[in-house]
Protein backbone atom coordinates (compact mmCIF):
# COMPACT_ATOMS: atom_id res chain seq x y z
CA UNK A 1 0.00 0.00 0.00
CA UNK A 2 1.26 3.28 -0.90
CA UNK A 3 1.16 6.15 1.37
CA UNK A 4 -1.50 9.98 1.22
CA UNK A 5 0.45 13.57 2.06
CA UNK A 6 -2.67 16.10 1.82
CA UNK A 7 -0.78 19.60 2.00
CA UNK A 8 -2.60 22.71 3.01
CA UNK A 9 -1.13 25.57 1.87
CA UNK A 10 -3.10 28.25 4.25
CA UNK A 11 -5.12 30.71 2.67
CA UNK A 12 -4.36 29.84 -1.40
CA UNK A 13 -7.90 30.57 -2.45
CA UNK A 14 -8.57 30.75 -6.24
CA UNK A 15 -12.20 32.89 -6.15
CA UNK A 16 -15.68 31.91 -7.01
CA UNK A 17 -17.49 30.70 -4.04
CA UNK A 18 -21.12 30.80 -4.35
CA UNK A 19 -21.83 32.40 -0.88
CA UNK A 20 -18.91 34.85 -0.64
CA UNK A 21 -21.44 38.23 -0.35
CA UNK A 22 -22.09 36.57 2.61
CA UNK A 23 -18.56 37.35 4.06
CA UNK A 24 -17.01 40.62 4.65
CA UNK A 25 -14.07 42.75 5.50
CA UNK A 26 -14.79 45.24 7.44
CA UNK A 27 -18.14 45.99 5.87
CA UNK A 28 -17.41 45.03 2.00
CA UNK A 29 -18.41 41.69 1.03
CA UNK A 30 -15.72 39.00 -0.13
CA UNK A 31 -17.69 38.86 -3.52
CA UNK A 32 -14.89 39.17 -6.14
CA UNK A 33 -12.03 37.74 -3.73
CA UNK A 34 -9.82 35.56 -5.00
CA UNK A 35 -6.00 34.95 -3.98
CA UNK A 36 -4.13 33.30 -6.27
CA UNK A 37 -5.98 35.59 -9.44
CA UNK A 38 -5.06 38.58 -8.23
CA UNK A 39 -1.65 37.94 -7.02
CA UNK A 40 -0.84 36.78 -10.82
CA UNK A 41 -2.53 39.71 -12.23
CA UNK A 42 -0.78 41.69 -10.04
CA UNK A 43 2.67 40.60 -10.59
CA UNK A 44 1.95 39.92 -14.61
CA UNK A 45 1.75 43.78 -14.27
CA UNK A 46 4.98 44.71 -12.66
CA UNK A 47 3.19 44.91 -9.14
CA UNK A 48 5.08 42.33 -7.53
CA UNK A 49 8.81 42.88 -7.81
CA UNK A 50 9.79 43.10 -4.21
CA UNK A 51 12.42 40.07 -3.57
CA UNK A 52 10.76 38.80 -6.80
CA UNK A 53 10.16 39.91 -10.27
CA UNK A 54 7.99 39.67 -13.43
CA UNK A 55 5.04 37.81 -13.87
CA UNK A 56 4.35 34.59 -11.26
CA UNK A 57 6.27 31.82 -11.83
CA UNK A 58 4.56 28.89 -10.47
CA UNK A 59 5.38 25.57 -13.09
CA UNK A 60 5.04 23.16 -10.75
CA UNK A 61 1.74 23.59 -9.42
CA UNK A 62 0.60 24.89 -12.71
CA UNK A 63 1.48 21.47 -14.25
CA UNK A 64 -0.92 19.54 -11.97
CA UNK A 65 -4.00 22.05 -13.28
CA UNK A 66 -3.49 25.11 -10.59
CA UNK A 67 -4.41 27.75 -13.95
CA UNK A 68 -7.14 24.85 -14.99
CA UNK A 69 -8.46 24.64 -11.46
CA UNK A 70 -8.96 28.73 -11.14
CA UNK A 71 -10.71 29.37 -14.35
CA UNK A 72 -13.06 26.25 -13.10
CA UNK A 73 -13.44 28.42 -9.70
CA UNK A 74 -14.39 31.90 -11.11
CA UNK A 75 -14.02 31.93 -14.93
CA UNK A 76 -10.82 33.71 -15.52
CA UNK A 77 -7.52 32.30 -16.46
CA UNK A 78 -4.19 33.66 -14.36
CA UNK A 79 -1.70 35.16 -15.99
CA UNK A 80 1.01 33.21 -16.58
CA UNK A 81 -0.51 29.85 -15.62
CA UNK A 82 -1.66 28.25 -18.85
CA UNK A 83 -0.27 24.49 -18.65
CA UNK A 84 -1.91 21.68 -19.69
CA UNK A 85 -3.34 19.44 -16.79
CA UNK A 86 -1.42 16.89 -15.84
CA UNK A 87 -2.39 15.82 -12.83
CA UNK A 88 -6.03 15.85 -11.26
CA UNK A 89 -7.56 18.72 -10.53
CA UNK A 90 -10.54 20.48 -9.39
CA UNK A 91 -11.84 23.38 -7.07
CA UNK A 92 -13.74 22.91 -4.18
CA UNK A 93 -16.19 24.52 -2.06
CA UNK A 94 -17.04 24.43 1.87
CA UNK A 95 -20.18 24.72 3.36
CA UNK A 96 -19.24 25.81 7.28
CA UNK A 97 -19.95 28.69 7.53
CA UNK A 98 -16.93 30.16 8.54
CA UNK A 99 -13.54 31.07 6.65
CA UNK A 100 -11.72 30.42 9.22
CA UNK A 101 -8.43 28.29 9.92
CA UNK A 102 -10.23 25.38 12.05
CA UNK A 103 -13.50 25.49 9.58
CA UNK A 104 -11.64 25.04 7.00
CA UNK A 105 -9.41 22.41 8.27
CA UNK A 106 -12.33 20.04 9.88
CA UNK A 107 -14.32 20.02 7.01
CA UNK A 108 -10.96 19.01 4.66
CA UNK A 109 -10.72 16.49 7.46
CA UNK A 110 -14.65 15.44 6.87
CA UNK A 111 -16.52 17.23 9.77
CA UNK A 112 -18.04 20.26 8.50
CA UNK A 113 -18.69 22.80 11.61
CA UNK A 114 -22.30 22.69 12.20
CA UNK A 115 -21.95 26.11 14.44
CA UNK A 116 -21.41 29.38 13.67
CA UNK A 117 -17.87 30.36 15.84
CA UNK A 118 -18.58 33.28 18.44
CA UNK A 119 -16.50 36.30 17.85
CA UNK A 120 -16.73 39.09 20.44
CA UNK A 121 -18.49 42.38 19.54
CA UNK A 122 -16.60 45.49 18.64
CA UNK A 123 -18.70 47.28 20.84
CA UNK A 124 -17.10 48.06 24.09
CA UNK A 125 -17.71 45.79 26.84
CA UNK A 126 -16.68 43.32 23.99
CA UNK A 127 -16.71 40.50 26.92
CA UNK A 128 -19.49 39.67 29.14
CA UNK A 129 -19.38 40.44 32.96
CA UNK A 130 -19.54 36.79 33.88
CA UNK A 131 -16.94 35.62 31.74
CA UNK A 132 -14.62 38.69 33.36
CA UNK A 133 -15.63 37.76 36.97
CA UNK A 134 -14.79 34.21 36.25
CA UNK A 135 -11.92 34.62 35.00
CA UNK A 136 -10.68 37.04 37.68
CA UNK A 137 -11.75 34.18 40.32
CA UNK A 138 -9.64 31.93 38.77
CA UNK A 139 -7.19 34.50 38.39
CA UNK A 140 -7.43 35.72 41.89
CA UNK A 141 -6.91 39.35 40.69
CA UNK A 142 -10.12 42.03 41.23
CA UNK A 143 -10.61 43.03 37.36
CA UNK A 144 -8.96 42.58 33.82
CA UNK A 145 -7.25 45.04 31.69
CA UNK A 146 -9.76 44.19 29.25
CA UNK A 147 -9.45 45.68 25.45
CA UNK A 148 -11.70 44.24 23.54
CA UNK A 149 -10.96 44.77 20.20
CA UNK A 150 -7.14 44.79 19.70
CA UNK A 151 -6.99 44.44 15.28
CA UNK A 152 -9.85 46.76 14.92
CA UNK A 153 -7.05 50.07 15.53
CA UNK A 154 -4.78 47.81 13.66
CA UNK A 155 -7.08 46.64 10.65
CA UNK A 156 -7.86 50.75 10.35
CA UNK A 157 -4.45 51.86 10.09
CA UNK A 158 -3.29 49.30 7.71
CA UNK A 159 -6.28 50.18 5.44
CA UNK A 160 -5.19 53.61 5.30
CA UNK A 161 -1.74 52.42 4.02
CA UNK A 162 -2.85 49.77 1.92
CA UNK A 163 -1.44 49.36 -1.56
CA UNK A 164 -4.75 49.40 -2.91
CA UNK A 165 -5.33 52.97 -2.40
CA UNK A 166 -4.09 55.12 -4.38
CA UNK A 167 -4.98 58.26 -3.37
CA UNK A 168 -3.37 57.84 0.09
CA UNK A 169 -6.92 58.54 1.39
CA UNK A 170 -7.28 57.24 5.43
CA UNK A 171 -11.25 57.31 4.93
CA UNK A 172 -12.93 53.71 4.19
CA UNK A 173 -15.28 55.41 1.79
CA UNK A 174 -12.37 57.06 -0.30
CA UNK A 175 -10.83 53.77 0.08
CA UNK A 176 -13.57 51.64 -1.58
CA UNK A 177 -13.57 54.45 -4.48
CA UNK A 178 -9.88 54.08 -5.69
CA UNK A 179 -10.29 50.03 -5.11
CA UNK A 180 -13.50 49.91 -6.94
CA UNK A 181 -11.95 51.87 -9.57
CA UNK A 182 -8.75 49.68 -9.53
CA UNK A 183 -10.49 46.39 -10.01
CA UNK A 184 -13.40 47.37 -11.93
CA UNK A 185 -13.74 44.82 -15.02
CA UNK A 186 -11.58 42.31 -13.56
CA UNK A 187 -13.92 40.90 -11.26
CA UNK A 188 -15.03 37.77 -12.17
CA UNK A 189 -18.64 37.67 -13.41
CA UNK A 190 -20.25 35.71 -10.32
CA UNK A 191 -21.31 37.86 -8.30
CA UNK A 192 -20.84 41.13 -9.79
CA UNK A 193 -24.29 41.89 -8.87
CA UNK A 194 -23.75 41.36 -5.57
CA UNK A 195 -21.22 43.73 -5.71
CA UNK A 196 -22.33 46.69 -7.03
CA UNK A 197 -25.84 46.28 -4.85
CA UNK A 198 -23.63 47.08 -1.87
CA UNK A 199 -21.88 49.50 -3.51
CA UNK A 200 -22.82 52.79 -1.72
CA UNK A 201 -20.20 54.97 -2.88
CA UNK A 202 -20.33 57.39 -5.81
CA UNK A 203 -18.45 55.68 -9.43
CA UNK B 1 0.79 47.14 24.27
CA UNK B 2 3.67 48.75 26.26
CA UNK B 3 1.28 50.83 28.43
CA UNK B 4 -1.24 47.82 29.49
CA UNK B 5 1.86 45.64 30.01
CA UNK B 6 2.85 48.72 32.58
CA UNK B 7 -0.70 48.37 34.10
CA UNK B 8 -0.65 44.73 33.96
CA UNK B 9 2.79 44.82 35.82
CA UNK B 10 1.21 47.47 38.45
CA UNK B 11 -2.35 45.71 39.17
CA UNK B 12 -1.22 41.84 38.09
CA UNK B 13 -4.08 42.03 36.35
CA UNK B 14 -4.31 39.33 33.44
CA UNK B 15 -4.65 41.47 30.08
CA UNK B 16 -7.67 40.19 28.01
CA UNK B 17 -8.31 41.01 24.15
CA UNK B 18 -9.53 39.14 21.15
CA UNK B 19 -10.11 39.54 17.08
CA UNK B 20 -12.15 38.48 14.46
CA UNK B 21 -11.25 35.48 14.46
CA UNK B 22 -12.79 33.54 17.12
CA UNK B 23 -10.24 33.68 19.61
CA UNK B 24 -10.25 34.85 23.61
CA UNK B 25 -6.53 35.87 24.40
CA UNK B 26 -4.71 36.08 27.50
CA UNK B 27 -1.33 38.19 27.91
CA UNK B 28 0.65 38.35 31.24
CA UNK B 29 3.91 38.99 32.20
CA UNK B 30 5.85 35.39 32.57
CA UNK B 31 7.24 36.96 35.80
CA UNK B 32 5.17 39.29 37.44
CA UNK B 33 2.07 37.14 36.92
CA UNK B 34 3.76 33.99 36.81
CA UNK B 35 3.97 31.56 32.99
CA UNK B 36 2.63 28.28 34.71
CA UNK B 37 0.07 30.20 36.56
CA UNK B 38 -1.03 31.93 33.22
CA UNK B 39 -1.39 28.74 31.30
CA UNK B 40 -3.48 27.56 34.65
CA UNK B 41 -5.66 30.52 34.10
CA UNK B 42 -6.31 29.56 30.07
CA UNK B 43 -6.63 25.98 30.97
CA UNK B 44 -9.44 26.34 33.62
CA UNK B 45 -11.01 29.06 31.44
CA UNK B 46 -10.86 27.12 27.77
CA UNK B 47 -14.21 24.99 29.14
CA UNK B 48 -16.03 27.82 29.18
CA UNK B 49 -14.80 29.74 25.89
CA UNK B 50 -15.50 26.39 24.20
CA UNK B 51 -19.22 25.84 25.30
CA UNK B 52 -19.82 29.61 24.01
CA UNK B 53 -18.07 28.51 20.39
CA UNK B 54 -15.23 30.32 20.91
CA UNK B 55 -12.88 27.81 18.90
CA UNK B 56 -9.66 28.73 20.46
CA UNK B 57 -7.96 30.50 23.89
CA UNK B 58 -4.17 32.02 23.45
CA UNK B 59 -1.80 32.54 26.43
CA UNK B 60 0.17 35.12 25.49
CA UNK B 61 3.53 35.90 27.59
CA UNK B 62 5.63 38.54 27.62
CA UNK B 63 8.86 39.39 29.52
CA UNK B 64 10.82 42.44 30.08
CA UNK B 65 11.14 45.75 31.95
CA UNK B 66 8.23 48.30 31.83
CA UNK B 67 8.85 49.90 28.38
CA UNK B 68 10.45 47.65 26.42
CA UNK B 69 7.82 44.30 26.43
CA UNK B 70 8.69 41.74 24.28
CA UNK B 71 6.52 38.62 23.47
CA UNK B 72 8.23 35.56 24.16
CA UNK B 73 7.85 32.15 22.32
CA UNK B 74 5.75 30.26 24.83
CA UNK B 75 2.35 30.65 23.45
CA UNK B 76 0.04 28.34 23.99
CA UNK B 77 -2.78 27.42 22.00
CA UNK B 78 -6.09 26.06 23.63
CA UNK B 79 -8.35 24.53 20.97
CA UNK B 80 -11.67 22.84 20.86
CA UNK B 81 -11.43 19.08 20.32
CA UNK B 82 -13.54 18.20 17.48
CA UNK B 83 -16.97 17.16 18.43
CA UNK B 84 -16.88 14.23 16.09
CA UNK B 85 -14.18 11.71 15.17
CA UNK B 86 -12.32 12.90 11.78
CA UNK B 87 -10.16 11.38 9.17
CA UNK B 88 -6.65 11.26 11.28
CA UNK B 89 -9.03 9.39 14.36
CA UNK B 90 -10.63 7.12 11.38
CA UNK B 91 -7.07 6.32 9.63
CA UNK B 92 -5.39 6.26 13.46
CA UNK B 93 -8.09 3.99 14.68
CA UNK B 94 -7.82 1.28 11.61
CA UNK B 95 -3.97 1.32 12.50
CA UNK B 96 -2.45 3.60 10.32
CA UNK B 97 0.67 5.78 10.96
CA UNK B 98 -0.87 9.29 11.01
CA UNK B 99 2.06 12.30 11.19
CA UNK B 100 0.94 16.40 11.24
CA UNK B 101 3.20 18.69 10.18
CA UNK B 102 2.81 22.67 10.85
CA UNK B 103 -0.19 23.67 12.90
CA UNK B 104 -2.29 20.56 12.22
CA UNK B 105 -1.96 19.50 16.19
CA UNK B 106 -3.04 22.87 17.44
CA UNK B 107 -6.11 22.76 14.44
CA UNK B 108 -7.43 18.93 15.80
CA UNK B 109 -5.98 19.85 19.55
CA UNK B 110 -3.89 16.80 19.18
CA UNK B 111 -6.28 14.17 18.05
CA UNK B 112 -5.28 11.41 15.78
CA UNK B 113 -1.85 11.80 15.33
CA UNK B 114 0.89 9.70 16.40
CA UNK B 115 4.04 12.16 15.79
CA UNK B 116 3.28 16.35 14.92
CA UNK B 117 6.69 18.49 13.54
CA UNK B 118 6.12 22.28 13.66
CA UNK B 119 8.94 25.19 12.60
CA UNK B 120 8.57 27.78 10.53
CA UNK B 121 7.49 27.20 6.89
CA UNK B 122 11.20 26.23 5.70
CA UNK B 123 11.62 23.64 8.62
CA UNK B 124 8.57 22.30 7.42
CA UNK B 125 9.11 21.68 4.19
CA UNK B 126 12.04 19.45 5.44
CA UNK B 127 9.84 17.45 7.62
CA UNK B 128 8.03 17.13 4.87
CA UNK B 129 10.73 15.67 2.19
CA UNK B 130 11.78 13.55 5.21
CA UNK B 131 8.65 12.03 5.47
CA UNK B 132 8.67 11.37 1.95
CA UNK B 133 11.96 9.33 2.50
CA UNK B 134 11.03 8.12 5.47
CA UNK B 135 7.22 7.58 5.87
CA UNK B 136 5.76 3.49 6.37
CA UNK B 137 3.34 2.30 3.86
CA UNK B 138 0.15 3.24 4.59
CA UNK B 139 1.15 6.38 6.35
CA UNK B 140 -0.99 9.26 6.05
CA UNK B 141 1.07 12.82 6.18
CA UNK B 142 -1.44 15.44 6.73
CA UNK B 143 0.67 19.18 6.24
CA UNK B 144 0.12 22.67 6.88
CA UNK B 145 1.97 25.86 5.41
CA UNK B 146 0.91 28.72 7.14
CA UNK B 147 3.30 31.82 5.90
CA UNK B 148 1.20 31.99 3.01
CA UNK B 149 -1.91 33.42 5.46
CA UNK B 150 0.19 34.47 8.49
CA UNK B 151 3.28 36.63 6.73
CA UNK B 152 1.71 37.75 3.55
CA UNK B 153 -2.24 37.61 3.05
CA UNK B 154 -3.17 39.19 6.57
CA UNK B 155 -0.38 41.90 5.68
CA UNK B 156 -1.53 42.35 2.24
CA UNK B 157 2.19 42.22 0.87
CA UNK B 158 1.13 40.78 -2.51
CA UNK B 159 4.80 40.89 -3.43
CA UNK B 160 5.59 38.30 -0.13
CA UNK B 161 2.88 36.44 -1.31
CA UNK B 162 3.89 35.48 -4.26
CA UNK B 163 7.79 35.16 -3.25
CA UNK B 164 6.10 32.28 -0.58
CA UNK B 165 4.10 30.71 -3.91
CA UNK B 166 7.33 30.57 -5.91
CA UNK B 167 9.44 29.00 -3.16
CA UNK B 168 6.75 25.93 -2.50
CA UNK B 169 6.27 25.58 -6.35
CA UNK B 170 10.55 25.19 -6.17
CA UNK B 171 9.99 22.71 -3.32
CA UNK B 172 6.96 21.21 -4.84
CA UNK B 173 9.42 19.59 -7.76
CA UNK B 174 11.81 17.51 -5.13
CA UNK B 175 8.81 16.13 -3.21
CA UNK B 176 7.52 15.14 -6.61
CA UNK B 177 10.45 13.77 -7.01
CA UNK B 178 10.71 11.63 -4.08
CA UNK B 179 7.00 10.01 -4.69
CA UNK B 180 7.14 6.53 -4.67
CA UNK B 181 4.60 4.54 -7.08
CA UNK B 182 1.70 4.05 -5.12
CA UNK B 183 1.67 7.42 -3.50
CA UNK B 184 -0.80 9.94 -3.65
CA UNK B 185 -0.08 13.96 -3.30
CA UNK B 186 -3.31 16.27 -2.42
CA UNK B 187 -2.78 20.03 -2.40
CA UNK B 188 -5.14 22.30 -1.14
CA UNK B 189 -6.21 25.03 0.82
CA UNK B 190 -8.57 25.95 3.51
CA UNK B 191 -10.13 29.62 2.71
CA UNK B 192 -9.19 32.42 0.97
CA UNK B 193 -6.32 35.56 2.04
CA UNK B 194 -6.38 37.95 -0.75
CA UNK B 195 -3.58 40.59 -0.59
CA UNK B 196 -5.31 42.68 -2.61
CA UNK B 197 -8.45 43.14 -0.79
CA UNK B 198 -9.91 45.51 1.38
CA UNK B 199 -9.08 44.94 5.20
CA UNK B 200 -6.64 42.33 7.18
CA UNK B 201 -9.07 39.02 7.59
CA UNK B 202 -9.97 36.17 4.95
CA UNK B 203 -11.91 35.95 1.84
CA UNK B 204 -14.82 33.12 1.22
CA UNK B 205 -13.16 31.27 -1.83
CA UNK B 206 -13.26 28.03 -3.55
CA UNK B 207 -9.79 26.08 -2.85
CA UNK B 208 -8.08 24.30 -5.52
CA UNK B 209 -7.60 20.78 -5.38
CA UNK B 210 -4.81 19.24 -6.98
CA UNK B 211 -3.53 15.58 -6.60
CA UNK B 212 -0.09 13.80 -7.99
CA UNK B 213 -0.09 10.02 -8.48
CA UNK B 214 -3.49 9.83 -10.29
CA UNK B 215 -2.74 10.62 -13.61
CA UNK B 216 -4.15 13.51 -15.65
CA UNK B 217 -7.81 14.08 -14.70
CA UNK B 218 -10.79 16.75 -14.66
CA UNK B 219 -12.12 16.46 -10.71
CA UNK B 220 -14.65 19.53 -11.69
CA UNK B 221 -16.27 21.52 -8.56
CA UNK B 222 -16.22 19.43 -4.91
CA UNK B 223 -16.63 19.75 -1.83
CA UNK B 224 -13.70 20.12 1.33
CA UNK B 225 -15.33 16.92 2.77
CA UNK B 226 -14.96 15.04 -0.61
CA UNK B 227 -11.18 15.41 0.18
CA UNK B 228 -11.32 13.15 3.30
CA UNK B 229 -12.86 10.74 1.90
CA UNK B 230 -10.58 10.46 -0.99
CA UNK B 231 -7.66 10.11 1.20
CA UNK B 232 -9.49 7.43 3.71
CA UNK B 233 -10.76 5.55 0.66
CA UNK B 234 -7.12 5.68 -0.95
CA UNK B 235 -5.74 3.95 2.33
CA UNK B 236 -8.79 0.98 2.30
CA UNK B 237 -10.68 2.67 5.48
CA UNK B 238 -14.24 3.37 5.05
CA UNK B 239 -15.19 7.59 5.00
CA UNK B 240 -17.46 8.50 7.67
CA UNK B 241 -19.44 11.52 6.74
CA UNK B 242 -21.33 12.47 3.58
CA UNK B 243 -18.07 12.82 1.28
CA UNK B 244 -17.68 11.22 -1.97
CA UNK B 245 -14.12 9.98 -3.34
CA UNK B 246 -13.12 11.05 -6.44
CA UNK B 247 -10.43 8.44 -7.13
Amino acid sequence: MGRCFLVVLDSVGIGGAPDADQFFNIDLPDTGSNTLLHIAQACDKGQGDRGRKGPLQLPNLDRLGLGAAVELACGQRPPNLLAVPEGAWGAASETSFGKDTPSGHWELAGLPVPWQWHSFPRAQPAFPDALVAEVCAIAGTSGILGIGWLARALAMAQLSKSPACLSGCTGRRSLCNSWYLRYFGQLPRIGNRNFARSWRGPL
Amino acid sequence: MQDLGAAHCETGQPICYTSSDSVFQIAAHEQHFGLERLYDLCAKIAPRLHAMRVGRVIARPFAGEIGAFERTGNRKDYAMTPPQPVLSNWLQDAGHPVIGIGKISDIFSGQGLDHSLTGSDMVLMQHLKDQFAQAADGSFVFANFVEFDSLYGHRRDVAGYARALEWFDRALASLLAAMKPDDLLILTADHGNDPTWPGTDHTRERVPVLCAGMGPKPLGLLGFEDVAATVATYLNVTPKGQGKSFL
